[in-house]
């Protein structure tokens, strides 16, 4: 198809004969001008080659203005930065998701039991109340029922459950010390019977001695037999004491490792339930094990690693104290996050409590806090929310129509939405877009096509969806399907004298015609005459428009003197006959002395017209033209005379 | 003075008489020229002029404005005749040295040429 306009720079002629005509263009200007026609094409139709740049300028403010999440969360990373502490976000959608979840619930009926009930254990749990073995069973207590309620989500029994096991270790381990300090006394009087042998084998040995230097062979043989069961029961003894001390041992080890076990499992779950953001749950289990371990266990020894990632940066040496005070912080946080919310919300800021809300939603999602929000502001963030993304994804497609409606609709939900920063950036993008598809159209017509191509991508790539791209290749492959007929049918109309038909097709004819200079030349004039009488049909309804009729019959008798077969024309000329029908009248009669030559006649005539419209172009020309005229036939009389 | 003293008179007494009866009897001739002639029909002319060749006429109009002038032709003027609202193209011959001017009046001794020429054969101020 781009082949077919390759020979069709004429039109560039065709179009200038057009300005021309329309009066933009002096006529005797033509030739230079159209010599110059490309090289000013390519400074007076061309978009600006900023496209791009003002795309990608849209592109990252629409990123910005659309992004409905808060500067906190950093889906690329997956964190949530609080207060210098990093927790988990997930990733975008998911994050999303339990976002929306959130939305679109409301708050649960039962969340002021629920939440009175955990005030209760908190307060139990207090420092400030010295709680006693009463107070904690009291709260412990308390966890069951807190249990029960749906919002809990069963944590409460892993806090109850996570003391009893504490309780049942201690237990245990009352019983082990009173089995080991049994074994004590056995092995306390085991060692004195070892002892007692010991020495009795001893003085055995000091006899034997003394009594081996007065006595015989024979009696020393019978006291080594004595001596020897001696040395039996003693080692016997000693390997009841030493399996006496073993089973003290390893009570000892048995206790001692039960104690870390229970202290490990205690420390673990208070992380986990850090990590999770049950930070009301996490205060709770925290408080027991202030309680329930002395104080010399109070450093964390499990979970430094996912400490470490929590708290990025930081060398502290981590205790249960710390833990506690971090969730009392994030429960007081939310507290303040949601005051925000509500308070933006009362003002008509939506989309800064859009971002808040966003930003408490995760950090206090387990927490009570949250349910202050009611039910129709929810709504209105959902609504809100998706019309955000909605309108990211528009921007990301880069559908401009659609996100000047989306615009509306955010405006609508968010009094404090840039809307009109956002309408003059679109704007711009779509005026860029529209004047690249406009030189690329001036450049399909004068047959550049490299250079049409180029504002074409240009155009396609600010605005894809430009509806005036389709237009353009309408508008080409209409005229390339008319370029085959062309010949044919401009024989025809000029045939006929239609000159208004091969104005009106000129485009199409012009294409057909590119190689055929004998019509081209016929075309351009065509072309030319018409435009002329086009524009002296506008100049004259519009003096008529002002009273100005004679002024608008003179204008309208070039438009004739052009092209008299003209139907648009000639309607003008009908409707304005009556208003000057005495003046027309003596130009007529002045036109017809003139053709006989009656010059006298004539002059006589443009003059008396002229008295009725002193400004007549007409008249000015005929007196001129006529009088002379009179002068010449006047010398021929006198010079007849003196013959 | 008696008949003596016109038998007294020269000769050429008598000629500068007799030269100056001649010139008054030219001058009455000629003011009878205008007198005798008709106004000009400025409006009638108009409408058909080739119903007043030959004629001649007193056209008495003001100078409007000078449309052409050769100096060895003359010159195309358009006057506004007398109780005519329109003007009137003449030409005056080269011969007649007259001095012309715009808003000047004068009364003209016309006649109709061929073609509808309005030929001034005369003119003078009023």
């Amino acid at each position: 198809m781009w082949k077919i306009y390759v020979n069709i720079s004429w039109v560039q002629i065709v179009v200038v004969t057009c300005a021309v005509a329309q009066g933009y263009v002096p006529s005797n200007a033509l030739p230079n001008q159209s010599q110059t026609q490309n090289t000013q094409m390519g400074y007076g139709f061309s978009a600006p080659s900023s496209g791009s740049f003002e795309s990608e300028t849209f592109q990252k403010m629409a990123l910005n203005a659309f992004d409905p999440t808060s500067d906190s969360m950093d889906f690329q990373e997956g964190s949530f930065q609080w207060k210098g502490r990093s927790f988990q976000l997930a990733n975008q959608r998911v994050f999303r998701a339990r976002f929306e979840r959130f939305l679109l619930a409301s708050p649960a009926e039962d969340v002021f039991a629920y939440g009175q009930v955990l005030q209760q254990v908190e307060e139990l749990l207090s420092v400030g109340n010295l709680p006693d073995a009463e107070t904690l069973s009291q709260a412990w207590n308390l966890l069951f029922k807190a249990s029960e309620y749906d919002r809990d989500g069963g944590n409460a029994s892993i806090v109850a459950n996570q003391v009893f096991n504490a309780w049942r270790i201690r237990q245990e381990m009352r019983g082990k010390a009173i089995t080991e300090v049994e074994l004590q006394r056995v092995r306390s009087v085991q060692q004195e019977i070892v002892a007692n042998r010991n020495r009795v084998v001893e003085r055995l040995k000091e006899q034997k001695i003394r009594e081996t230097v007065t006595k015989e062979k024979n009696a020393a043989v019978t006291k080594e037999i004595d001596s020897s069961q001696s040395g039996q029961e003693a080692y016997f003894r000693a390997l009841d004491l030493a399996e006496t001390e073993a089973k003290i041992a390893l009570l000892e080890s048995q206790a001692a490792a039960t104690a870390i076990q229970a202290k490990l499992q205690f420390q673990s779950q208070i992380v986990s339930f850090m990590m999770q953001r049950r930070f009301h749950h996490a205060q709770i289990l925290a408080s027991f094990y202030q309680l329930l371990f002395k104080g010399s266990q109070q450093k964390l020894e499990v979970g430094k690693e996912e400490l470490n990632a929590f708290i990025p940066n930081s060398d502290l040496s981590f205790t249960v104290d710390s833990l506690l005070f971090m969730a009392r912080e994030a429960i007081n946080d939310v507290r303040v996050g949601v005051d925000a919310v509500l308070t933006a919300e009362s003002e008509g800021r939506r989309l800064i409590a859009l971002e808040r809300v966003q930003e408490t939603f995760f950090l206090g999602e387990h927490l009570l806090e949250l349910d202050r929000i009611p039910t129709h502001q929810r709504r209105q963030f959902l609504d809100l929310y998706r019309s955000m993304l909605e309108a990211q994804e528009l921007a990301n497609v880069k559908d401009y129509q659609g996100l000047r409606e989306m615009i509306g609709t955010l405006e609508a939900l968010a009094q404090d939405f840039p809307a009109g920063r956002m309408r003059a950036s679109i704007d711009s993008a779509m005026s860029v877009s529209d004047m690249a598809v406009f030189a690329a159209a001036q450049y399909r017509n004068a047959g550049d096509i490299k250079s049409a191509r180029e504002e074409l991508a240009n155009a396609i790539k600010v605005w894809p969806t430009n509806p005036t791209i389709r237009d353009f290749q309408t508008e080409t492959n209409r005229l390339a399907t008319a370029s085959s007929q062309g010949v044919q049918i401009f024989d025809d109309l000029l045939k006929r004298g239609d000159r208004r038909g091969i104005y009106t097709n000129r485009m199409e004819l012009g294409f057909s015609l590119a190689n055929d200079d004998q019509r081209k030349q016929e075309l351009m004039q065509v072309v030319d005459v018409i435009a002329r009488v086009d524009l002296l049909i506008a100049q004259s309804e519009e003096m008529a428009n002002q009273g100005d009729y004679f002024a608008a019959w003179e204008l309208i008798q070039l438009a004739f003197e052009a092209d008299a077969d003209d139907a648009p024309m000639n309607r003008v000329r009908a409707k304005l006959a009556p208003r000057v029908a005495k003046f027309v009248g003596l130009l007529d009669r002045a036109a017809d002395a003139e053709a006989e030559n009656r010059y006298a006649a004539a002059l006589n005539n443009y003059l008396i017209a002229q008295d009725i419209y002193p400004a007549s172009r007409i008249c000015r020309i005929g007196i001129e033209r006529v009088s002379q005229s009179v002068l010449n036939m006047a010398a021929d009389q006198m010079h007849a005379n003196h013959l | 003075m008696n008949i003596n003293q016109l038998r007294d008179l020269k000769p050429w007494h008598y000629g500068l008489l007799g030269g100056f009866f001649l010139g008054l009897i030219l001058l009455v001739l000629k003011g009878d020229a205008y007198a005798k002639l008709d106004p000009f029909p400025a409006a009638q002319f108009s409408q058909s002029p080739a119903d007043f060749l030959g004629n001649q006429y007193v056209l008495r109009a003001q100078i409007d404005s000078q449309l052409q002038w050769d100096p060895k032709v003359g010159r195309i003027l358009a006057v506004l005749p007398d109780r005519s609202p329109h003007r009137l193209p003449i030409f005056i011959p080269a011969n007649q040295q007259e001095n012309v001017l715009n808003g000047q009046r004068y009364e003209m001794l016309i006649s109709v040429q061929v073609g509808g020429l309005v030929y001034v054969e005369d003119l003078r101020k009023y």
